[in-house]
């Protein structure tokens, strides 16, 4: 546990968080609505829930990594 | 990407020949010193020998199975769920060995061209090229594979060869001194530098005849096996095996060695690192599309390019990993010691024995009716 705590502490500092939610924002703003666009409904909706699991965990990781 | 999409049997060799020579071939040399200090070459022929008889194996599978993905094929043959298992353990496998070559990568060129630059910089720029080519698709891939390919091995095959005319080939010597015990033990790590080519059962169903997997693998294999024998030859020629050892990368050093006074260009190290860096880039882009291609499978998607975006940011969480090159090393050396023998002998084999049985039950069967 210590080392998985460690680990977040280290890596979830600023660039890594960044990274993953502007890779959730591209999902969200860009593939999202081209997927719609083409009809490809579960398609959107896999990219629609990895965006926000992208955006708000890395969110979450970041605020544990700076309270250790 | 699509399922609509086609490759070529060429295009695939291409691919599959530019995927195995990734950052492997910088450290091949140092790798098989460490593993014995005679006879390099035959360690390299005979593990090379070995990995083309699977990929024929491959090929077979994949003959067997046309028109269907990695993941059906685990899916008829060792059931749904055990092939849920398996593509994730593939994927975040290929994710790691993506993350690492990148890493390595990047300290290579932090230490040879980009001193100051900080290297994330370094390797979001690889990430990022990468994560917009996978988007591309298959064919594109497949004809920027194919230009590559044309380009880069006469111009590798010359450059190394302009080191030869310097080079003392009784640094080779003694051959055939190898005692068999070595040669078993040291094979494995020829495993690291081929490593790439199990992608085939990935893109195989992309084939415009399926029946063709049974060549383009083992000929993508034979002609990396060729091209690591010269290189090897040629460094150990000129470095001699004891600066062999003690280089990190043997390859970039010989490199740098190459030196033709009043030439045009005579210093080939520009040369050599802008090869290199298409070398890498075609050994990320390829793995990246698998596992879009892969995942896209495992969820039932019809489009998959939104999941080479997905990986990017595992993939820079693996090359941040590591501290330092040892650790690298380290963390590489566990992976490939012991997810790489799984997916490249063990599941393909238990895929085989499956078919094997599925076969004689329909044959039992029909002579009983």
């Amino acid at each position: 546990m210590n080392i998985i705590l460690y680990y977040i502490k280290t890596l979830f500092s600023v660039n890594m968080p960044v990274i993953f939610i502007l890779v959730g924002l591209f999902l969200l703003l860009r593939d999202v609505p081209l997927l719609k666009k083409r009809k490809l409904n579960k398609e959107s909706t896999i990219a629609k829930v990895l965006a926000y699991i992208y955006i708000l965990g890395s969110i979450a990781l970041f605020i544990i990594g700076k309270m250790i | 990407m699509n399922k609509d999409e086609k490759l070529s049997g060429f295009e695939i060799v291409t691919i599959l020949t530019l995927l195995m020579v990734g950052t492997g071939i910088l450290s091949l040399p140092r790798f098989l010193i460490e593993a014995s200090e005679v006879d390099t070459g035959l360690i390299i022929l005979s593990g090379g020998t070995i990995l083309a008889i699977v990929a024929f194996i491959y090929g077979y599978i994949i003959s067997r199975f046309p028109g269907n993905g990695y993941f059906e094929i685990l899916s008829i043959t060792l059931t749904r769920p055990i092939a849920y298992v398996l593509s994730t353990i593939y994927v975040i496998y290929i994710i790691i060995l993506i993350g690492l070559n990148i890493r390595i990568f990047a300290e290579t060129l932090k230490g040879s061209l980009f001193p100051m630059t900080p290297i994330e910089i370094i390797i979001l720029a690889m990430i990022l090229t990468g994560g917009y080519g996978a988007r591309l698709g298959l064919e594109t891939l497949g004809r920027f594979a194919k230009l590559l390919f044309l380009v880069m091995t006469p111009v590798t095959v010359i450059m190394f060869s302009l080191a030869i005319p310097d080079a003392d080939f009784s640094n080779l010597l003694p051959i055939f001194k190898i005692s068999f015990k070595e040669l078993a033990f040291a094979i494995p790590r020829v495993f690291y530098s081929f490593i790439g080519f199990d992608a085939i059962l990935i893109f195989g169903m992309f084939l415009y005849k399926p029946q063709d997997a049974k060549k383009t693998g083992p000929t993508s294999v034979v002609l990396v096996m060729l091209l690591y024998l010269f290189i090897n030859t040629v460094t150990l020629a000129k470095l001699g095996a004891k600066q062999t050892l003690v280089l990190v990368w043997p390859t970039l050093s010989l490199i740098r060695s190459i030196d033709i006074p009043l030439a045009f260009i005579e210093d080939m190290t520009s040369i050599g690192l802008s090869l290199w860096v298409f070398s890498v880039f075609m050994s990320y882009l390829p793995n990246c599309m698998a596992n879009s291609v892969l995942l896209g499978q495992m969820t039932g998607c019809r489009e998959n390019n939104f999941f080479s975006v997905c990986q990017l940011p595992f993939i820079y969480l693996a090359a941040m990993l590591p501290s330092n090159i040892t650790y690298i090393y380290v963390i590489l050396d566990g992976t490939t010691k012991y997810l790489g023998p799984l997916f490249l002998f063990i599941v393909p084999t238990l895929i085989l024995i499956v078919m094997g049985m599925k076969s004689l039950k329909t044959k039992v069967a029909k002579s009983k009716s």
